[in-house]
């Protein structure tokens, strides 16, 4: 996953559409990659009794 | 990790007039692999091309009924910051997790953090205690960032404004002998000025892009501002 956040320039104004992710223009930029592994069958988990009272 | 692996990779995009998400997959033959019929499909025929919210749709569901039944391994990692480049490079980074574990039906599990949650609540052990998730900073950063696949892929389908099957992407193997940096006046083939071609577009339905609204890009930025990864810098 990759976030994309357009910021207000000196102006206080953000460039609309792509341009605000454009070469020269200072965006934030967030990236998520999951790997997902799907070979077998695991284990089934077995929950701590004083964890399990936090997850209800 | 398993041989058998998917990537997933999904990109939020946000400003102040323009907002999308694209939502791609990676298939290695497991349970994102689109079904045989999409395989099928001529690569030249768009009539024939399978509707991809509705191949997305089944493949999540898949991935739910391996997880109830089986369970699987993930790896995440989580990374940004400051970038003033049209590839979005990076130049100030910010945020760097990365995590491991299990996921069975609701349930996740991270051995290293000795990490408990499902979709809505998290117990971590502190010492010898077992706290709530968000009672920690470690245990907070990942219950903000780190987020259960098929539910996030899930939240992509129902906010879709569009979708639409795009190019896998095409990586570029540097240590080929016949690879040729365009870019390198220097280099030059054997035999004359001959240039390796690009490889050809090979269309696939391997990975679908998704649009979506503004709602689900803020609801994901906000939990990376409430990490406390970022302290306010940015």
């Amino acid at each position: 996953m990759t976030v994309l956040i357009g910021r207000r320039d000196e102006q206080g104004k953000t460039q609309a559409g792509d341009a605000a992710f454009s070469d020269g223009v200072e965006h934030i930029v967030f990236t998520y990659d999951y790997k997902i592994g799907t070979d077998g069958k695991l284990e089934s988990l077995v929950v701590p009794r004083s964890a399990q009272k936090l997850l209800k | 990790m398993a041989n058998q692996q998917q990537m997933i990779s999904i990109t939020v995009a946000r400003s102040l007039v323009f907002v999308s998400v694209f939502v791609s997959m990676i298939a290695f033959g497991g349970y994102f692999a689109p079904p045989a019929s999409c395989q099928a499909a001529k690569k030249d025929d768009v009539r024939s091309a399978p509707d991809p919210a509705r191949v997305l749709r089944q493949a999540v569901q898949n991935l739910e009924q391996h997880s109830q039944k089986n369970g699987y391994q993930i790896d995440c990692l989580a990374k940004g910051g400051l970038s003033n480049k049209g590839d979005h490079e990076v130049w100030m980074h910010q945020v760097y997790e990365e995590h491991s574990g299990v996921i069975h039906g609701d349930l996740m599990f991270v051995e290293k953090l000795q990490v408990y949650r499902n979709p809505s609540k998290g117990a971590i052990r502190v010492d010898e205690n077992w706290i709530p998730l968000q009672n920690s900073p470690a245990g907070n950063r990942l219950d903000r960032i780190i987020h259960f696949p098929s539910k996030l892929l899930l939240a992509a389908v129902a906010q879709a404004r569009t979708a639409e099957w795009i190019e896998p992407e095409v990586e570029i193997d540097l240590n080929d002998p016949d690879y040729v940096d365009p870019m390198d006046p220097l280099e030059e083939p054997e035999g004359g000025t001959k240039v390796v071609e690009k490889p050809d577009q090979v269309s696939s339905y391997e990975r679908i892009k998704i649009d979506i609204g503004e709602k689900m890009a803020v609801k994901y930025f906000n939990g990376v501002q409430n990490s406390g990864l970022l302290g306010g810098f940015l």
